[in-house]
């Protein structure tokens, strides 16, 4: 696996158990083990898509323009799995 | 009114998290306990409906197999109650990613004859119930 497929699946990992939370969260607001489950998992949710963003382009097309618009150059969905 | 938080997983016999199954039908496990009812108690022992049970009889029966009084019992009526989760039990990134749930206890896998999606085959509270199929 490449560095970037590796990177890659380690973002949806993250934002997969981070989204969870989140719906855990919108029903019990106040629980602390969840949380500090979201402040700790989120923040290096941030940061691995920085890194990944800055190394091989924008995530969405929500992501840092720089120069050209480079989202038309980073893999299609259909192209993630030969990464 | 028992807070919600209190019912969760609570069987006959007793302990919070107990996943196994509750048979209302089995007849071996009728209750047996009218030593156990409150000298005040003035409904017939034999009858085993739930609106026989004295208050007394419905918290204090030490019974297995309780056949007609269940956690939700002194409830109000036509409302939805829901086992209150709490956030343990999680499955690792890829694990948790793989199976479409992180939380290990809401991870249901459907078959087509039957739900066998509880994970344990025994109870873990300690209990001698039998709980389901493997996932």
């Amino acid at each position: 696996m490449t560095e970037q497929k590796i990177l890659f699946r380690q973002i949806q990992l993250y934002k997969f158990a981070v989204h969870e939370t989140i719906l855990y969260l919108d029903g019990h607001p106040c629980d602390k083990k969840a949380l500090e489950f979201y402040k700790k998992y989120n923040c290096k949710l941030s940061e691995m898509k920085k890194a990944y963003e800055d190394k091989y382009g924008p995530l969405t097309s929500f992501g840092n323009l720089q120069g050209t618009w480079k989202w038309v150059e980073c893999p299609w969905p259909w192209e993630i799995d030969s990464l | 009114m028992k807070e919600l938080s209190e019912l969760d997983n609570v069987n006959s016999c007793g302990k919070k998290n107990c996943r196994a199954y509750e048979n209302d039908s089995v007849e071996s496990q009728k209750p047996s306990c009218k030593n156990q009812r409150s000298d005040k108690c003035d409904k017939n022992v034999n009858d085993h409906s739930a609106e026989s049970f004295c208050d007394s009889y419905k918290t204090n029966c030490k019974c297995k197999g309780h056949s007609t009084v269940t956690p939700l019992s002194g409830v109000p009526l036509a409302m939805v109650y829901s086992p209150y989760q709490s956030f343990d039990e999680l499955y690792e990134m890829e694990e948790g990613f793989k199976r479409g749930t992180i939380f290990k206890l809401l991870d249901f896998p459907f078959y087509m004859e039957s739900c066998r999606g509880l994970r344990n085959t025994s109870c873990d509270c300690g209990c001698d119930r039998y709980v389901g199929g493997k996932r």
